[in-house]
C-alpha cells in the first residue's frame, strides 16, 4: 500500500463527508425560501428541494471521484499533507463559490416574485 | 522528495492549520451573532427565514474561508542552483524561516477573511435598504387603498 492509495481513501472520506453535511444544511435552510417562492405550496416546494439535493449530491460526488484521475505521485507523509490539503481545499472552495452563487440567485428570484406580487395587487386595484 | 535534517516544514504546517481553523470559526461566529439583528429587521420578524438566510451565508463563509486556507497551505521550497550547476531545493531549516514563511501565509489568509467580512456586511446593508424600500411601497399602497375605500 503506497502513499497514493492512503491519500485517495482520506480524500474520498473527507470530501464526501463535507458534501453530505453541507447538502443537509442547505436542504434544511433553503426550504423556507422555496416555500415562499412557490406561494406556500409546501408539497411542490419540498419535492423541488429533494430533487435539487439529489442533483447536488450526484454532481459534487461525481466531480470528487473524477478528480482522482489527475493526482501526481506521492512519496512522503509531508507530500500527503500538501496534496490532500490542496485537493480538499479546491473542492471546498468550489463548493463555497457555487453555494454563494445559489444564495444570490435565491435572493434575486425572491425579490422578483415580491415585485410581481405588488404589481398584481396594483393591477387588481386599478380595474 | 527526501527529508533533509532539520526540515521545519511540518512544524509550519502544524501551526498554520489550527490557526486558520480557529480564526475562521471565530469570525464566522461573530458574523452570525451580529447579523441576526439585521436579518430579523429585514424579514420583518419572520424569524425562521431570517435565521435560515443567516445560516446559509455562514455555511458559504466557512466553505470559502477554509477552502482558500487549505488551498494555499503548501510552502514551496526555494530552488537554488549550486556552483556545480546542479539544482537543489532549500527547505525551511530553522525557526526564523518558519516565522517568515508563516507570516506570508497567515497574513494573506487574514486579509482575505477581512475582505469577505466586508462583502458580507455590504450584502446585509443592501438587503436592508431594499427591504426598507419594499416596506415603504407597501405602506403607500395600503394608504392608497384605505383612501379609495373611504371614497
Amino acid at each position: 500500500m503506497n502513499y497514493n492509495i492512503i491519500s485517495y481513501g482520506i480524500y474520498l472520506l473527507i470530501t464526501i463527508y463535507v458534501v453530505v453535511v453541507v447538502g443537509g444544511l442547505i436542504h434544511k435552510n433553503g426550504r423556507p425560501f422555496l416555500i415562499n417562492v412557490f406561494h406556500q405550496n409546501i408539497s411542490l416546494a419540498d419535492s423541488v428541494n429533494n430533487l435539487l439535493l439529489i442533483g447536488y449530491y450526484l454532481f459534487n460526488i461525481g466531480y470528487c471521484i473524477i478528480s482522482l484521475k489527475i493526482w501526481k505521485e506521492i512519496g512522503s507523509l509531508q507530500e500527503v499533507t500538501e496534496t490532500l490539503s490542496y485537493k480538499i481545499g479546491m473542492i471546498v472552495f468550489i463548493l463555497g463559490l457555487m453555494h454563494l452563487f445559489n444564495v444570490l440567485m435565491l435572493l434575486i428570484t425572491e425579490k422578483k416574485y415580491r415585485k410581481k406580487d405588488i404589481q398584481l395587487i396594483n393591477n387588481n386595484k386599478n380595474q | 522528495m527526501n527529508y533533509t535534517i532539520g526540515n521545519y516544514t511540518s512544524l509550519a504546517y502544524s501551526i498554520y492549520i489550527p490557526v486558520i481553523i480557529g480564526l475562521t470559526i471565530w469570525v464566522a461566529h461573530k458574523l452570525l451573532s451580529n447579523a441576526k439583528v439585521f436579518y430579523t429587521e429585514i424579514f420583518h420578524g419572520q424569524i425562521e427565514q431570517a435565521s435560515s438566510l443567516n445560516r446559509l451565508l455562514q455555511v458559504g463563509f466557512y466553505l470559502i474561508a477554509l477552502g482558500y486556507g487549505f488551498l494555499r497551505l503548501q510552502i514551496v521550497p526555494e530552488a537554488q542552483i549550486n556552483t556545480t550547476g546542479s539544482q537543489t531545493y532549500r527547505y525551511i531549516g530553522n525557526v526564523q524561516q518558519v516565522i517568515e514563511a508563516l507570516s506570508i501565509k497567515v497574513g494573506g489568509f487574514v486579509v482575505v477573511l477581512g475582505i469577505m467580512l466586508f462583502l458580507n456586511l455590504l450584502l446585509i446593508l443592501t438587503q436592508r435598504s431594499n427591504a426598507n424600500k419594499a416596506k415603504a411601497a407597501e405602506l403607500a399602497l395600503q394608504h392608497k387603498m384605505a383612501e379609495t375605500i373611504k371614497e
